[in-house]
C-alpha cells in the first residue's frame, strides 16, 4: 500500500452515507405498512451506511499516514471487523425472505403469458 | 489533516481515528435504530386506528342490524296484536251460520265486520305510515318537518317550529329520507331526555350543502359527549344517527350556544339534488 487518494474515499464515502440517509429519511416519511427491516434493500443500505461510516476517518486519515506502520496496523484490524460485519449483513439481506409484492409477483409469473395466450386463442 | 503529519504526536493520531471510527459507528447505528423504532411506532399507531376503526364500524353495523331486528319486531307485534284479532274477530261475524239468522240479525253482523275491516285498514294505514311518511315522499323534506313539528305542537307540551330558508331545490330522495330519519330521532331524544320549552328548526344551504340545525333551551349534549356515548355498548338513537350520517357522507356538531342558553344540533349534507 503506497499510494492511496484519501479525498477521492472521502467524497466517496459522504456521497453514499448521505443517500443512504436520504434512503432512510424516505423509509420514515412513507406510508409503509410493512417493518422496514423485512425488506432486503434496508439491509444492503445499512450495511453501506456502517461499512462506509466505520471507514471514514480510517480512509481520510491514510494518504498521510501511510508510512506509518502502527497506522498499517491499526488500519488492517480497523478494515478487517467493518469488512467482516459488512459481509454479515450483506449476507443477512441476501438471506431476507421475499417481501409480499415479491410473493405475488413469483406466485403470478405466468399472470401476463397467460393474457397472452388466451387473447392468441380469441384473435385465431 | 495538518496535525496528523507530525510524527511525535502519534498517541493522538490513534486516538483520532478510534475515537473517530467509534463515533461514526454509533452514529450510524443510532441512525439506524431511530428509523426502526420510528417506523415500528408509526406501523403499531397505525394498526391500532385501524382497529379502532373496525370495531367503530362493527359497533356501528351491530346497531343498524339491531334497529332492523326492533323494527321488524315492532311491526310484526302491531301486526299479530291488533290487525290479527281485528280481522279474526270480522270473520267471526261473517261466519256460516249468518245466512240462518234473521235479516236485522244479519245487518248488524255485517255493519259490526265492516266497521272491524275499517279500523283494520286504518291500523293498517298507521304502520305504513310510520314506516315511511306519506308526506315524505309526496312533498319533500320541509312539509314531513313541519307536519312532525305540528303534531308535537299539538300536544301543547313543545313549542316546535321549523324554518326552511332555501329549499327550491329537493334533495335525492333517498337522502331525505336519511335527514328526516336523523331529525326525527334527534327530536324524539329532546322530547325525552332535555325537558325543552321549545325546539326550533332551521335549514339553510351553503355552496354544495345543505345545513340543518336544531336549536333547543333543554339540557343538551356537547360534541365529546356524544363521541362518547356513541363508543358506549348501549343505545341505538346516537349510533344510528351516527350510521346515517355516515351513509350521508355528511357531519353532525352538537354544540352549546355562546350565551350558555340554547343548544344546538347542525347537520350537514352534501347536496346531491334530484335529476
Amino acid at each position: 500500500m503506497n499510494n492511496f487518494d484519501s479525498f477521492a474515499a472521502g467524497v466517496e464515502s459522504i456521497i453514499i452515507i448521505l443517500l443512504c440517509i436520504y434512503y432512510l429519511v424516505v423509509q420514515i416519511k412513507g406510508n409503509n405498512s410493512l417493518f422496514v427491516y423485512s425488506s432486503s434493500n434496508f439491509w444492503i443500505i445499512i450495511t453501506f451506511l456502517i461499512y462506509l461510516s466505520g471507514t471514514f476517518f480510517l480512509y481520510i486519515m491514510t494518504e498521510n499516514m501511510i508510512k506509518s506502520k502502527s497506522f498499517q496496523h491499526q488500519y488492517v484490524v480497523i478494515n478487517s471487523v467493518f469488512n467482516i460485519l459488512k459481509n454479515i449483513l450483506l449476507s443477512i439481506a441476501m438471506l431476507m425472505k421475499p417481501t409480499p409484492t415479491n410473493i405475488q409477483k413469483a406466485k403470478f409469473k405466468g399472470w401476463d403469458n397467460d393474457l397472452n395466450t388466451s387473447k392468441l386463442k380469441n384473435q385465431s | 489533516m495538518f496535525f496528523l503529519q507530525t510524527p511525535d504526536n502519534s498517541f493522538s493520531v490513534t486516538n483520532v481515528l478510534i475515537f473517530g471510527t467509534l463515533g461514526m459507528f454509533v452514529l450510524a447505528i443510532t441512525l439506524v435504530s431511530v428509523v426502526v423504532f420510528h417506523q415500528r411506532r408509526v406501523i403499531k399507531f397505525n394498526k391500532q386506528l385501524q382497529k379502532m376503526e373496525e370495531e367503530k364500524q362493527q359497533m356501528l353495523l351491530k346497531a343498524s342490524i339491531n334497529f332492523q331486528e326492533e323494527e321488524r319486531q315492532r311491526i310484526a307485534a302491531d301486526l299479530h296484536d291488533d290487525a290479527g284479532p281485528l280481522l279474526a274477530t270480522a270473520r267471526l261475524y261473517l261466519n256460516e251460520n249468518l245466512i240462518h239468522q234473521e235479516t236485522a240479525v244479519q245487518l248488524q253482523s255485517i255493519f259490526s265486520a265492516k266497521q272491524i275491516i275499517d279500523d283494520s285498514i286504518q291500523l293498517i294505514r298507521n304502520i305504513s305510515h310510520s314506516l315511511m311518511p306519506p308526506t315524505l315522499k309526496n312533498f319533500g323534506l320541509e312539509s314531513a318537518m313541519k307536519d312532525l313539528f305540528e303534531k308535537i305542537n299539538g300536544s301543547g307540551v313543545i313549542n316546535a317550529s321549523a324554518r326552511f330558508h332555501d329549499n327550491r331545490e329537493r334533495l335525492k330522495e333517498d337522502q331525505e329520507l336519511l335527514v328526516f330519519r336523523v331529525l326525527q330521532e334527534l327530536v324524539t331524544n329532546i322530547i325525552k331526555h332535555s325537558c325543552a320549552g321549545f325546539i326550533h328548526l332551521t335549514q339553510n344551504v351553503q355552496g354544495n350543502f345543505s345545513y340543518f340545525r336544531i336549536h333547543h333551551d333543554g339540557k343538551g349534549i356537547l360534541q365529546e359527549e356524544f363521541e362518547k356515548l356513541n363508543y358506549a355498548s348501549g343505545g341505538l338513537g346516537l349510533k344510528n344517527i351516527e350510521s346515517r350520517i355516515k351513509v350521508l357522507k355528511g357531519s353532525i356538531l352538537f354544540e352549546i350556544d355562546s350565551t350558555q342558553t340554547y343548544y344546538k344540533v347542525t347537520i350537514e349534507v352534501p347536496r346531491e339534488p334530484v335529476k
